[in-house]
């Protein structure tokens, strides 16, 4: 059997955990962030970023690699209040888009989550697990995404060259 | 397969969680009590055959520690069980 999906593996975003009660991240971000996302296991975009919700007082700021700097010089991680704590990330995730009619089942068989629509929806963003790895999944498009540590890329990589039968 | 609910991230897959033993009898003042007591205290581990609370870790998920009630004949997990830990 073969599935009608596209796979790309993209190495590198700009990834920035951030970490604080509500109150104190909203405070020290609104000059850059506008709003963050309040349902637990959800994101919001703005612009080309993405706030994502994946934690209590836990989220992810994901952005394009190339405006890594920029976002390093308007959050300035080094200065933040020590009631919050900003930690670039960028180099420890990479990322997996897939695409096309079949992402659905090729995440069904690599990991547990619910994907039903009810469960599951365009706005999700969580940690779960992907072959067994955590992994952290949200929709992208018709599709989905998922990034694992950059240690397991290639091995993830290898797998789901199998999952495709390829 | 169990289903756990986390309270932050709803139903997940067993394995997405570390399991972190029986929530076990608050810390006495060892000043106040036996030391056959404090003993019990150190040793002695909820065993019960039926509902008992545990920690669980949401290790792959939301990374958050959580207590649940499960009973260890049946293995469903109560939503309202009758005693706090």
């Amino acid at each position: 059997m073969t599935y009608n999906v596209k796979i790309q593996r993209k190495l590198l975003n700009a990834l920035f955990d951030i970490k604080g009660s509500i109150r104190d991240v909203k405070s020290y971000l609104k000059e850059c962030v506008k709003s963050l996302p309040v349902k637990p296991s959800s994101y919001i975009t703005q612009g080309n970023w993405k706030i994502l919700y994946v934690g209590p007082n836990h989220w992810i700021l994901l952005a394009p690699i190339d405006q890594e700097q920029q976002l390093v010089s308007s959050l300035r991680p080094h200065d933040c209040p020590a009631s919050i704590s900003i930690v670039l990330i960028s180099d420890t995730l990479t990322f997996f888009h897939i695409d096309g009619p079949d992402a659905f089942d090729i995440i069904s068989i690599a990991s547990p989550i619910n994907l039903n629509a009810d469960a599951f929806t365009p706005e999700t963003a969580t940690f779960s697990e992907i072959f067994g790895l955590k992994a952290l999944i949200f929709r992208h498009g018709d599709g989905f995404q998922f990034a694992v540590d950059q240690s397991f890329g290639d091995m993830v990589s290898n797998y789901l060259d199998l999952t495709l039968a390829n | 397969m169990l289903l756990i609910h986390c309270p932050f991230c709803k139903n997940r897959n067993e394995t997405e969680f570390v399991y972190g033993g029986p929530v076990g009898a608050n810390r006495p003042d060892p000043n106040l009590v036996s030391d056959e007591e404090w003993v019990d205290y150190l040793t002695m581990v909820p065993n019960p055959m039926g509902p008992v609370y545990e920690r669980w870790w949401h290790a792959r998920g939301c990374d958050q520690w959580f207590i649940i009630c499960r009973d260890t004949v049946t293995h469903e997990i109560l939503e309202n069980p009758s005693e706090e830990p």
